[in-house]
């Protein structure tokens, strides 16, 4: 799977020097685009949400996509995006205009193709208790835990991911991993709490 | 699952609830459509659909039940994404039909292809492509693969089965074009099958139009990645890229563009050879088809008369610095049984399972890599020599002479009468002697009582002792020739040393009637050679001519074997790992010339080696291991650019790294590096904090320079070539920030890639003012004249300004003013000639005597420069000559060799290429 991943991203770091970028955005979201939106759908907790935002990350991407440097792997970059869109779409709820891709009919049929397909899939797979939960967490500790525990990412990919495009340096990620290591068990033991609070509640 | 996530608590209900909350599911579109439509249990055509066991890139794979034969097949139901449009998916089955022709053991046969409705009817699935095809019990070999390397005797069985299935499939004219591990599958009995012969082409052919081609990047072959046509050597590149994968576990980087030398290096024997040859780039250069390489692998498995009971099954290995000899290593060894039933399965009728599991294999002992020497980078190794019997070390240091038997625990000092460092050592045939060179004598050392005598006067750059015993061949200052110790002080010189070159070895023919030596020649590269000359005192006889006989060390080292075989380093250029690699080539004694062709010996990956001596027999060689790195200092200037405060370093990687320029505003300094593999641009604040790329392609982009208009960023770019071939350099622009690279002219003359530390174009330069109304002014080389030319950042090449009809190398390396009136031209030996361009008055300036000009950089306001400087005790240091002055030191930083300099526009920063190397003494046994 790494193999694959790892040879995916060659071939379209070589198409993206080659300047195919519209090839490179078209295969990034066919490739990351399903497991990009089941993120935002578990960070936003709603999939219209999620859709909006995840809109905004085509868009990001598309424009984004000639300046990228590979600094990081086109997926953790995906990720990145979607993180940064996400805090966007909080400060600014009424949303921004999609432009970019629009110019792109191939780009849209992607984007278009992604979120129907994942979205049926992710139709009633959430439980109830699992879902309040979710929704006690901040946004942001919600990315850790998804990005941490189910995309099973280093704690270097997360620094990576939550510091977006502000940092470069090798040095400012290890030392925000060290801290999202301890932020991570806080939210395990926040998680334990309001276990404990249902439980009480519950027997109450 | 994360270990955290594990460990973090004992309630494994929180642990799983932990993991509901952090579960995002997603889902590839493609395969949604496909997984949507439940089909099992459903019948397409005659196919009865009983289980889902996979999915992958083509679709969703069932098991299912052939109910017209009654057996099992696996039925592969193509994604959308296989099959986008009707043109596509016809030629999918046309493909598929094609490979269904191929009838071997080793390939996993296509029963058949076709599209249906579900149980025939249409409508309610659509139409679905699907191939049916044999079920192949068993595991992929990249399941396998992921518990570590596979041990070689395996490997060796694996890699043969799969050439066999390649060569049937090369016979009949198909080609797989996606060959790697997911598409190998094993069972349990050593059973071997490709799958998916031919489809690859197939399922991606129906998008050409967006340039993509068929295969996994990883493992395509060169004309493959590009979307030529491919034929079968394109699946033998494949093949190799795999092979490697899986000796060593992991899949290799670059293989298109390495040098296939250097990756066949990581894996063992004896497959090393084999894969360097499938990963040639040319695919001339490779193995024909899999009939050939099928061949190579039946020889490199040992015959049925060579073997040895009781085998022990090798685990396998991954070598860290692996040495794999080339024709001198030979595979000697097997087992019996093992090789009875692998040759009968040649013949067995190929619809017969295979008998047994794959039989184990023992090989000679690998070569193998010893270090002798553990000196700190400040005290490097200057030379060493192995004595005859191979059990004892000399070798000289900064620090002294030094003797030590291997595996002492320490070494005895040898007092040198005339003190001083010793450059050169040799051993005399019975090993009771040495030969050593002080600073300016030859000293004959008695290893019994550890007394030394003066022989002869000379500074000695080589010596050898010829196996009579009797005589000496020595390179000094000026010439090769020999003395005889019967009267040592009366030399018979035999050759003069030319112009621009230097020699620093020499060797004897085995009959002793010949002298080899290396000259080096640093005007002229390609000058570099290997030669020889008779006693007599007639014309040299050419043996080799190379330029990678140059290396970063200066040094070079040469062996002439008993079995009459001159062994060398040779370089190993940009874009391979920078190192060298020994190799061998016959020469006549009698006549001095080359007889056939050169073999390498050894496939080092990122080792330098100079300085060679061997034991009597050769079975052992020691070198001088050398490391080389290239760093960009900063040091604040003050008193005008008269003092350096020491300088500090500013990149922070262990590649090489050299400064170009400054930013208009000094806040960044704009420097190349090679972090990425190839030569890239970056820019470094001084403020510190990470380095901006500013152009990374792969290929090498160097030695920049901001246009006088402030807005143009213009520098070398050198295509990405094979190892040790000659490019045409492109003189580029491209914006401040390093977009919109656009190539402004292409140079008249050719450059060799050289190695780590030195890529920097020999042949020309440019340099440009700051003043916006003054031009660059480039240099290229015409035969022996220099020629200057204005140079405009977008029109490029304008008129020529000047020549120097019969430059010498040193001349390449000027400067510019900053205000573009002025020239600072270095020379070999002696001064620098600063020449005012209009009117073209000039004067000189020199450094303190014994010391050499290497190269001159403005200061800011141009009323001076800052020199690097090599002087004759062997140091080198940095002054700056403020015009009418004399020369102050700046800084000197034994033993780093200092390069050229920067100075920031307010003249406040000094940036300085630093080269730091590190040599130690390491021991080749077994090769």
């Amino acid at each position: 799977m790494e193999g694959a991943r790892e040879a995916f991203e060659a071939e379209l770091h070589l198409l993206h020097a080659q300047g195919r970028l519209r090839e490179v955005a078209t295969r990034v979201l066919g490739e990351y685009g399903g497991e990009v939106l089941g993120f935002l759908a578990n960070v936003t907790g709603s999939r219209d949400e999620a859709s909006v935002v995840f809109s905004q990350v085509c868009e990001d991407l598309w424009v984004g996509l000639p300046a990228f440097r590979f600094g990081c792997s086109l997926r953790t970059w995906m990720y990145t995006l979607a993180r940064n869109a996400t805090h966007r779409a909080r400060l600014e709820p009424f949303g921004r205009k999609r432009v970019a891709i629009s110019d792109h009919p191939e780009l849209l049929e992607v984007e278009a193709r992604v979120r129907t397909t994942t979205l049926t899939y992710l139709r009633s797979e959430t439980k109830d208790r699992v879902r309040r939960l979710r929704e006690e967490l901040e946004p942001d500790d919600r990315t850790i835990l998804v990005l941490r525990i189910d995309r099973d990412m280093s704690w270097n990919e997360v620094a990576a991911i939550m510091l977006g495009d502000r940092v470069e340096d090798e040095a400012t990620r290890t030392q925000h991993a060290a801290w999202l290591r301890k932020r991570f068990e806080r939210i395990k033991e926040r998680l334990r709490a309001m276990l404990a609070r249902e439980e009480a509640a519950r027997r109450a | 699952m994360t270990g955290e996530a594990r460990s973090s608590g004992s309630d494994e209900s929180f642990e799983q609830l932990l993991r509901e909350v952090a579960r995002a599911p997603s889902i590839d579109p493609d395969e949604a459509l496909v997984a949507q439509v439940d089909l099992v249990g459903r019948t397409l055509a005659h196919f009865r659909v009983v289980e889902r066991i996979g999915a992958g890139g083509m679709g969703v794979v069932y098991r299912a039940i052939d109910e017209k034969l009654q057996r099992p097949v696996a039925l592969k139901v193509l994604s959308p994404r296989a099959v986008r449009d009707r043109e596509a998916r016809e030629l999918l089955l046309r493909e598929a039909r094609s490979a269904a022709a191929v009838n071997h053991p080793n390939i996993a046969a296509v029963y058949e292809v076709g599209e249906a409705g579900e149980a025939g009817e249409t409508g309610e699935t659509g139409n679905v492509s699907f191939i049916a095809m044999e079920l192949v019990e068993g595991t992929t070999l990249r399941a396998q693969s992921k518990n570590g390397p596979i041990a070689p005797d395996a490997l060796l069985h694996f890699a043969t089965e799969i050439a066999r299935g390649l060569a049937r499939a090369h016979k009949q004219g198909i080609v797989h074009r996606d060959l790697k591990p997911d598409n190998v599958m094993t069972s349990g009995d050593g059973q071997v099958k490709i799958l998916d012969f031919g489809l690859a082409k197939a399922v991606t052919s129906g998008e050409t139009s967006s340039g993509q081609v068929a295969g996994t990047p990883a493992y395509m072959s060169p004309e493959q990645a590009m979307g030529a046509a491919v034929d079968a050597r394109s699946d033998v590149f494949s093949f190799g890229v795999m092979l490697v994968e899986l000796a060593t576990g992991t899949l290799p980087e670059g293989v298109r563009k390495r040098a296939p030398a250097e990756i066949a290096a990581r894996a063992p024997m004896p497959f090393a050879p084999i894969v360097a040859r499938c990963l040639q780039h040319e695919p001339a250069d490779r193995f024909a088809d899999g009939d050939e390489l099928l061949a190579a692998l039946r020889a490199a498995m040992p015959s049925a008369g060579e073997t040895k009971p009781a085998p022990t099954r090798r685990k396998g290995r991954v070598f860290p610095l692996v040495v794999a000899a080339g024709a001198a290593v030979v595979v000697t060894a097997t087992v019996a049984i093992g090789v009875s039933s692998r040759r009968a399965r040649d013949v067995h009728d190929p619809r017969l399972p295979a008998s047994s599991a794959p039989p184990p294999v023992v090989t000679k002992p690998t070569p193998t890599l010893r270090r002798l020497t553990a000196n700190i980078p400040a005290d490097p190794i200057a030379h060493a020599a192995l004595s005859p019997d191979g059990k004892s070390l000399a070798w000289s240091d900064a620090t002294g002479l030094y003797v030590q038997t291997l595996g002492a625990p320490a070494p005895r000092a040898i007092e040198l009468p005339s003190g001083g460092p010793s450059a050169v050592v040799a051993w005399t045939p019975s090993g009771k002697r040495l030969y050593a060179s002080s600073t300016d004598a030859l000293i004959e050392v008695d290893l019994a009582t550890m007394a030394t005598t003066e022989i002869a006067k000379g500074r000695f750059s080589g010596l050898a002792v010829a196996g009579d015993g009797k005589h000496i061949a020595f390179a000094d200052t000026d010439r090769v020739g020999y003395l005889s110790l019967e009267s040592p002080r009366d030399a018979h010189p035999l050759v003069q040393k030319k112009d621009g070159c230097f020699i620093s070895e020499v060797a004897w023919s085995p009959d002793g009637g010949r002298i080899a030596y290396v000259s080096h020649c640093f005007d002229s590269l390609a000058a570099t050679a290997i030669e020889s000359v008779d006693l007599d005192g007639h014309a040299p006889q050419l043996a080799l001519a190379d330029p990678r006989l140059w290396n970063d060390s200066g040094y070079g080292g040469l062996v002439w074997t008993k079995a009459g075989e001159l062994v060398y380093p040779l370089a190993e250029w940009l874009p391979a790992e920078p190192g060298s690699n020994l190799h061998a080539l016959h020469v006549d004694p009698k006549t001095g010339a080359a007889i056939g062709s050169a073999r390498q010996l050894t496939h080092l990956v990122g080792v330098n080696a100079s300085r060679l001596s061997t034991d009597a027999e050769a079975t052992r060689i020691a070198f001088v291991r050398f490391e080389v790195q290239t760093d960009v200092y900063l040091g604040a200037l003050e008193d005008g650019g008269r003092r350096l405060h020491p300088p500090t370093r500013l990149t922070l990687t262990d590649r090489n790294e050299r400064p170009s320029t400054f930013s208009r505003d000094g806040a960044d300094v704009l420097f190349f590096t090679d972090r990425n593999g190839s030569f890239d641009l970056y820019a470094q604040a001084i403020a510190g904090g990470p380095a901006r790329p500013l152009v990374a392609t792969p290929a090498w982009e160097t030695m920049s320079q901001l246009g006088p208009d402030g807005a143009s960023l213009l520098f070398w770019q050198f295509p990405a070539v094979a190892a040790g071939e000659a490019v045409k350099p492109t003189l580029m622009r491209a914006h401040l920030d390093g977009t919109g690279n656009a190539p402004l002219l292409t140079t008249l003359g050719f450059s060799h890639p050289a190695g780590a530390g030195r890529p920097q174009p020999w042949e020309m330069r440019f340099r440009c003012p700051r003043a916006k109304d003054a031009s660059c002014l480039l240099s290229e080389r015409d035969g022996d004249a220099l020629v200057f030319t204005a140079l405009d950042p977008f029109t490029g090449r304008g008129k020529e300004r000047f020549r120097f009809a019969h430059a010498t190398a040193a001349q390449n390396l000027w400067d510019l003013s900053p205000d573009g009136r002025r020239l600072a031209l270095p020379s070999a030996n002696g001064p620098i000639t600063v020449r005012t361009l209009e009117g073209g008055a000039s004067f000189e300036v020199s450094l303190p005597s014994g010391c050499d000009p290497l190269v001159p950089t403005f200061a800011s306001d141009g009323a001076g420069l800052f020199v690097s400087a090599e002087c004759q005790d062997e140091a080198f240091r940095l002054y700056a000559i403020r015009f009418g002055e004399k020369p102050t030191l700046l800084w000197e930083d034994p033993p780093r060799l200092l390069l050229e300099t920067e100075a920031s526009p307010d003249g406040k920063q000094l940036a300085i290429a630093v080269k730091t190397s590190d040599d130690d003494v390491w021991m080749l046994q077994d090769w």
